[in-house]
């Protein structure tokens, strides 16, 4: 069973950073239609795990390609640069000072609901400026780009930190 | 073979026959049949007219086939320990689990080893997914009869919100009623597929789904023909019954009874019918005389107004506008953006919830359909596409799992693999590895939940992979992949890389009903009619070689003389021979067998038509690869 068509590929987009989500939206929908199992519930039994198994992977293109952080992973992984440990961006001390003041005002606002939605936002517009960084770095100079984004890692994190905090007041 | 009919959506075997398929809607207080005849969408009615099954199981002697529906309920309170309502509150869940909802009702639990929650009746002890059986099996019967035909299938309904142990457990019943099930199909969407929102203006629309046990909210996008939910949030217990026990325990207070678990189930139960009725006669009237007796206790009656019900059901209408905002957050929609709401379930009905819904939507919710139906009939639409009677594939539903699945790791702590809504089917691997020096086994322990230590999550299943060959800490390389299906069910397997020794299960819950326990459930049923199960199998397996046939002509008649060259083509051609053979004369095993050999033969031919039909999908469309 080959699986191998990259996500880009799958999903008839080029290979890059920035996505037309509307044409992916599209094409999405389309490949769905075609091989989703509720087109082959009647079907024998191998066919029905082939829609399963290739269903499966246009969801995972799709959920890839769509969020930035993924879909830069995966161009990074497209050209053979594994992501590793946090290493570099550990040692950036100005970075690490800066995620520290990021969580203890995150621990501030805590039972404070339009504060922690406001404090989402924020991060949300730091990972989309180190999103726009990446596009400029990942062809030229991948072990930059791979650090960016281990930082918008870092963000993700905190905004995960956040939801959960979220999670428990609404 | 392993062909994808991927340009003949939704067609089956026989393409101009027309396959009958029902829709059923197993619900925690009643459950419902549908189907689609000449285009219309019907719930199938009983021989006194009614569509509606009370999902009430009576059992009265061993032996004796039990009563169900409106009988059953009528007796409910005068034999509470033998009629059982409700089922769908217990079922899935364990015997440990119980304790929170089991207050509520009258039953006893009979001892026993497993974690599967038995009740005992004077016809011996059932567990839940027998007394569902039940059900279902009358509404199959039902739908026989007024067909006039054996089913092709089913698709039954759940709420979103039911865990894997929950939709498994469902299955289970269904295949002991003898139902074949096309899909476990989530109520939310299926309301959202009843109301036609498809013929509608693209659009995102909330479904609020409030019945007698269970809540649901669903947000869904609709484009072109595809609905994807976008979010899904709910409480599997909280429904119209946890509101009928806020007012019964009131009703119970007037009566002198401070708490009602200390009394007989006969009271508690009489209380229960008392608050029900009152909180209905109370839907469009102000007040409703109330006259409470039972037994040696005092007599009360009085006046019950809506102004005191409102009071007493508004804790549980205001959770679940809470699960509302989290799932509109999930969704990343604003309530502004919000095109129709659509209500479904009989709780909604009461004036309080339609008010709180609607002001906190800021809009007037559709309510068209009658919502006790509304589910069913969307299960039948969905039943008539999936089992092959639309030709052009019709509307196509992408649904997502509403529970974050994961594993323990060290520290009791557990860690998410496949997120909550996450569109299915899904297919997620995580590697782990040894933390000991010759280390050969590892214990997998699967979760659902969305807290961050094991013991705040559901488990879901245990299971060990042994035979890992010993090496240093930390070399392993363990490979567990989740996989959950269109159904919701989630399937784990785990192997070690290095190794290549594998293990797989399909995730049967730690409450533990084997494959081995329905075999045997199916078994002693005095329902299944057929005492040889080698007929059956050797029926199923050259049912399976038709398909497999038929697919493989259906392929090379489409492309077989592009996509393959003429040995390539003689070699299929021989292979479909071979096959029909042994499957006219042949043993279940041995078709089974060459069934596997067809496909395995025949796999290179589908890979290459999956490509084709992948390269056309977009015709035009694709760029080269730029790297590999």
């Amino acid at each position: 069973m080959d699986l191998t068509r990259h996500y880009f590929d799958l999903l008839g987009l080029p290979v890059d950073y920035s996505v037309d989500r509307e044409k992916l939206s599209v094409n999405y929908r389309q490949l769905q239609q075609q091989f989703h199992p509720d087109r082959f519930v009647s079907a024998a039994d191998q066919e029905r795990r082939f829609s399963l198994q290739m269903a499966s992977r246009i969801n995972e293109g799709n959920r890839v390609l769509r969020d930035p952080i993924e879909r830069a992973k995966y161009l990074l992984e497209l050209q053979g640069v594994e992501m590793g440990t946090d290493g570099e961006t550990l040692r950036d001390p100005q970075f690490l000072l800066e995620q520290m003041e990021l969580r203890e005002n995150l621990e501030e606002i805590q039972q404070d609901i339009e504060g922690l939605e406001r404090f989402v936002e924020q991060i949300e517009q730091q990972i989309r400026q180190q999103g726009e960084r990446f596009s400029t770095q990942w062809q030229e100079s991948p072990e930059q780009a791979r650090t960016t984004v281990q930082q918008m890692q870092f963000f993700q994190r905190l905004i995960h930190q956040a939801e959960l905090l979220l999670d428990e007041l609404i | 073979m392993a062909l994808l009919q991927i340009s003949e959506p939704g067609q089956s075997a026989a393409p101009h026959q027309h396959h009958l398929a029902v829709g059923i809607d197993l619900g925690t207080t009643n459950s419902l049949v549908a189907t689609l005849r000449s285009g219309e969408a019907e719930t199938l009615v009983d021989a006194t007219g009614e569509s509606i099954l009370p999902s009430v199981v009576r059992y009265r002697a061993v032996g004796e086939p039990p009563v169900v529906g409106k009988m059953a309920e009528d007796a409910s309170v005068e034999d509470p320990l033998n009629t059982l309502s409700s089922i769908k509150r217990i079922i899935g869940k364990r015997v440990e689990e119980l304790d929170e909802i089991a207050g509520q009702y009258p039953y006893t639990f009979a001892e026993s080893d497993s974690s599967v929650p038995r009740i005992a009746t004077i016809a011996g002890a059932v567990s839940p997914i027998e007394v569902s059986a039940e059900i279902l099996s009358v509404l199959r019967q039902r739908a026989v009869e007024t067909l006039g035909g054996e089913l092709e299938g089913a698709v039954i309904t759940v709420p979103a919100y039911f865990d894997d142990a929950q939709r498994q457990a469902t299955k289970d019943a269904a295949r002991l009623a003898g139902l074949k099930v096309l899909r476990l199909l989530n109520e939310p969407t299926a309301a959202a597929v009843a109301y036609g929102l498809d013929s509608q203006p693209e659009g995102i629309h909330a479904i609020y789904d409030f019945g007698g046990g269970t809540f649901d909210i669903s947000i869904l996008r609709l484009t072109k023909g595809v609905f994807e939910v976008l979010s899904t949030a709910g409480d599997a217990v909280l429904g119209g019954d946890d509101m009928d026990a806020g007012i019964a325990r009131w009703m119970g207070e007037q009566m002198g009874v401070e708490a009602l678990s200390a009394h007989s189930p006969a009271l508690t139960r009489y209380l229960l019918s008392q608050a029900r009725d009152a909180k209905e006669r109370l839907t469009g009237r102000n007040e409703t005389p109330l006259q409470l007796q039972f037994g040696e206790l005092p007599e009360w009656s009085g006046d019950f107004t809506v102004a005191q019900m409102e009071q007493l059901i508004a804790p549980v209408a205001d959770r679940t506008l809470r699960i509302v905002r989290r799932a509109l957050r999930d969704a990343g929609v604003e309530k502004g953006e919000v095109s129709e709401v659509v209500l479904v379930g009989g709780s909604t009905r009461i004036p309080l919830v339609q008010r709180k819904v609607e002001s906190l939507f800021e809009r007037a919710p559709l309510q068209g359909i009658d919502p006790e139906r509304v589910v069913a009939i969307g299960a039948a639409i969905q039943a008539d596409i999936l089992v092959g009677n639309k030709k052009e594939g019709g509307l196509l539903l992408l649904d997502v799992t509403p529970l974050s699945l994961g594993l323990e790791i060290m520290g009791g702590m557990s860690e998410v693999v496949i997120p909550r809504n996450t569109t299915i089917p899904v297919a997620r691997a995580q590697e782990f590895t040894t933390f000991k020096d010759g280390q050969t086994a590892m214990s997998i322990h699967v979760l659902q939940g969305e807290r961050e230590m094991v013991v705040d999550n559901r488990s879901l299943a245990r299971f060990d992979l042994r035979g890992i060959p010993p090496m240093v800490a930390g070399a392993a390389r363990i490979r567990v992949t989740f996989q959950v299906d269109a159904d919701g069910l989630l399937s784990v397997s785990a192997r070690e890389e290095t190794s290549a020794v594998e293990a797989e299960i399909e995730v049967r819950p730690s409450y533990g009903l084997s494959d081995g326990e329905v075999e045997g459930m199916l078994k002693d049923s005095y329902r299944f009619a057929e005492a040889d199960r080698d007929a059956r199998r050797l029926r199923e397996q050259q049912v399976e070689a038709d398909r497999t046939l038929e697919a493989l002509e259906a392929a090379l008649e489409k492309d077989g003389a592009t996509l393959l060259s003429s040995e390539e083509r003689a070699a299929m051609e021989q292979l479909m021979d071979d096959l029909r053979a042994i499957a006219e004369s042949g043993q279940a095993r041995e078709i089974e067998k060459k069934i596997e050999y067809v496909n395995r033969e025949s796999e290179f031919y589908a890979a290459r038509r999956m490509d084709q039909s992948v390269q056309q999908a977009f015709s035009g469309q694709r760029i080269e690869d730029i790297s590999k």
